[in-house]
């Protein structure tokens, strides 16, 4: 019985995944490098790297909004947390549609200046082609995706079956040896971190199962399960698209918005109506031409004209401000002290209601990702009045109507995406993705290095031996361009965004041309050389072109964008060796030296 | 930070013990003696218990979900790191098993010839 099913499993375990293989490597170096997305949004934004926090950021991020919306109904502040180190303020006009985002834009958390970051997809666009790939009907690409995962997970479920002495390999790696190297690497780095490629791989196929389900209309596109779930995801996807800013935060508001917002909006509408009325005389023969228009064309004309005063000196003076000219500043700095020892942690959103009137409110929401399980919609929040007196404390638990699969699904969502990680837990992420990553390349090198001798010439081996390595080394040297690229086009390129995205594909389909023609010729060792070296200087690119040098980003303890020079210094360490290796290897090949002895442990111990 | 720290350099110390009880590291590090069952035992035990051990300071501090997690990632960690140690540093090793290696005096191999100088 042992023999065949070792066999079948053998069998199984080539073919599951030499076909999809190269997809699978796709999927995996970009999933592993989108757990730092926001590092690489970050550090592809350089305008922000002059951003840090001080006590006052809170305070700078009030006295920009009372400059730039006074008028506003809302204002609402993202302040700079562990992943984010910019304060994002948004405000939401009166009138406009609740559920759309209103005006927003980046301010710099020390200095209190607009920050006009250039244009670009930063980390999102690897993390979407994570799962959506690029170019392709969405639902077709998740389609094309889950049946590589499906794939994966027959390859590992196989894989565990065929290998046949797994504890007494489990240290062992032969590099000296032609095939057994790449064997030993691709068994090692599966069987350590098994549990997370189980983990990965089956959480994943649940993310996209809806995907597989072809015969209702509406599950096509998302990937979630029931409807709830779909516009939960179709808000995130709005936001990943958006730009990085906290998720959560996002879809908190937008609930929030929705359950309150008739009640609000109508206090809203009397207040702004009142202080209005109170604007007097000197508002009302402007006002009075244009009253005849509709509601947004006297809002326009308002809004201009508030920007006209202001750029005659005024000052930030509005129609509402003028009503009440007595509104002292809140105390904010205590609020957030509050807020901050209540929760225990990170305050990631500050909610203004009605803000410079006297029945202004201001919600803190922390950032909640210390749980395995994120409820969504599930706000922890504590609301205070202008004066900085607690009015409502909301500290949420699990929601208990969740069903049981619902739950399931979100700590496997949770877990894939390493919501909850810290900067230490993030790593050990990622250095399990750079296993599964190196695992799967390995494997699909395997398959060519065990049939080299047989198939050498034959029309199938060449195309694997091309495609392995255009897809392996040549997405290295692809991702390494998109970095390249970003700090290398000016930044007010038109279509900047494109530029930066077809400079990948560019770069990835040159180093398929290359592999056709030099692929017995060091096509390797090439391409994997110069994709190593541009990760490897990518630390000297960043100091050079960006806002901060990288001094500043030491001082100031600029953990995302230090991450990610150390990332690269890493991923660029692992392809030099890798290219170092495999020129070695062909120098034996082509000259056999005698083999030098291998110093061994005898007698080390005594 | 120091539970993560403590259960990196345990985990390492576990699965030192792992690799030396499989039986051609052992053979590399003991000149070529080959492992006895008392000495595979022990060799297991302290692995076992010292691996597990680190459990617990996983779950105390990021609970049962996030912690067994965590604590899987950090060990896959340790292990690579043994893993690289054994097979490109095997002198380094050595020193440390030298250092680290407690079962050595609990189960000495029987009669190991004694190295002269």
């Amino acid at each position: 019985m042992k023999g065949p099913l070792r066999k079948t499993m053998t069998w199984l375990h080539t073919w599951s995944s030499i076909l999809l293989g190269w997809l699978l490597f796709a999927i995996f170096l970009t999933g592993t490098l989108s757990y730092f997305r926001g590092e690489i949004s970050h550090w592809m934004t350089p305008e922000q790297h002059a951003s840090y926090v001080t006590d006052d950021t809170i305070m700078k991020a009030y006295e920009r909004l009372s400059e730039v919306a006074p008028d506003a109904n809302s204002w609402s502040i993202s302040l700079p947390t562990v992943r984010d180190n910019t304060v994002g303020l948004s405000w939401q006009n009166e009138g406009e549609n609740q559920r759309r985002r209103g005006p927003q834009e980046t301010m710099n958390a020390a200095t209190g200046e607009s920050i006009d970051g250039r244009e670009t997809r930063g980390g999102d666009f690897l993390y979407r082609f994570h799962f959506e790939l690029y170019g392709m009907p969405r639902g077709f690409a998740r389609t094309v995706v889950e049946i590589a995962t499906m794939a994966m997970f027959i390859a590992i479920l196989s894989g565990i079956v065929m290998h046949r002495k797994i504890f007494s390999d489990f240290f062992m790696m032969r590099t000296k040896n032609r095939s057994l190297g790449w064997a030993d690497a691709h068994a090692v780095t599966a069987v350590l971190a098994l549990p997370f490629h189980i983990m990965i791989t089956f959480s994943g196929l649940l993310l996209l199962s809806s995907s597989l389900i072809f015969w209702t209309e509406n599950t096509r596109g998302g990937g979630g399960g029931g409807g709830e779930r779909n516009q939960a995801q179709n808000a995130q996807q709005q936001m990943a698209e958006n730009g990085p800013r906290g998720g959560q935060g996002d879809l908190a508001t937008l609930t929030a918005n929705r359950t309150e917002g008739g009640r609000m909006t109508e206090q809203r509408t009397q207040g702004m109506n009142g202080a209005r009325g109170q604007d007097g005389a000197r508002a009302g023969a402007d006002t009075s031409e244009v009253r005849a228009r509709p509601n947004r064309d006297v809002r326009e004309t308002e809004g201009e004209r508030l920007g006209e005063r202001r750029t005659r000196g005024e000052g930030p003076q509005t129609a509402r401000h003028q009503g009440r000219q007595d509104i002292a500043t809140p105390p904010l700095r205590n609020m957030l002290t509050q807020a901050e020892s209540l929760f225990a942690g990170d305050i990631g959103r500050v909610q203004i209601q009605n803000p410079l009137t006297a029945d202004a409110t201001f919600v803190f929401s922390p950032v909640n990702r210390d749980m395995l399980m994120v409820e969504r919609g599930s706000n922890n929040s504590v609301t205070f009045s202008a004066t900085g007196l607690e009015i409502e404390r909301n500290q949420a638990k699990a929601s208990e109507n969740n069903s049981f699969f619902s739950a399931a699904g979100g700590v496997l969502h949770t877990l894939h995406e390493a919501r909850f990680a810290d900067a230490i837990t993030r790593w050990a992420f990622f250095l399990a993705g750079v296993m599964g990553t190196i695992m799967v390349g390995t494997g699909s090198v395997l398959w060519a290095v065990k049939r080299a001798k047989r198939q050498m010439g034959q029309f199938g081996y060449e195309l694997v031996v091309i495609t392995n390595i255009a897809s392996i080394a040549g997405l290295c040297g692809a991702v390494a361009v998109y970095f390249w690229l970003n700090r290398l086009l000016p930044a007010t390129l038109e279509n900047r965004t494109n530029w930066e995205i077809n400079g990948f594909f560019v770069a990835w389909l040159l180093s398929l041309l290359h592999a056709i023609f030099y692929r017995n010729k060091g096509a390797w060792v090439v391409q994997l050389g110069i994709a190593g070296a541009l990760f490897c200087l990518i630390p000297v690119l960043d100091t050079l072109t960006s806002s901060a040098s990288l001094l500043h980003a030491i001082i100031h303890v600029d953990v995302l964008r230090l991450s990610f020079d150390v990332m690269c210094l890493l991923l660029g360490g692992i392809m030099l060796a890798t290219a170092r290796y495999l020129q070695n290897k062909a120098r034996r090949v082509i000259s056999p030296k005698p083999a030098t002895r291998k110093p061994t442990l005898e007698g080390a111990v005594k | 930070m120091t539970a993560l720290w403590g259960i990196l350099i345990v985990s390492f110390f576990s699965f030192m013990h792992f690799a030396v009880s499989v039986q051609k590291h052992h053979r590399d590090l003991y000149k070529k003696m080959a492992i006895t069952n008392k000495e595979f035992r022990v060799l297991q035990g302290v692995a076992w218990v010292t691996l597990l051990g680190t459990l617990i300071p996983a779950i105390q501090h990021w609970g049962v979900g996030i912690g067994i997690m965590t604590w899987l990632l950090l060990i896959t960690v340790s292990a690579l790191v043994v893993t690289a140690l054994v097979n490109f540093a095997p002198e380094s090793f050595a020193k440390l098993w030298r250092l680290l290696g407690v079962v050595r005096f609990i189960a000495p191999p029987a009669e190991r010839p004694q190295r002269t100088k």
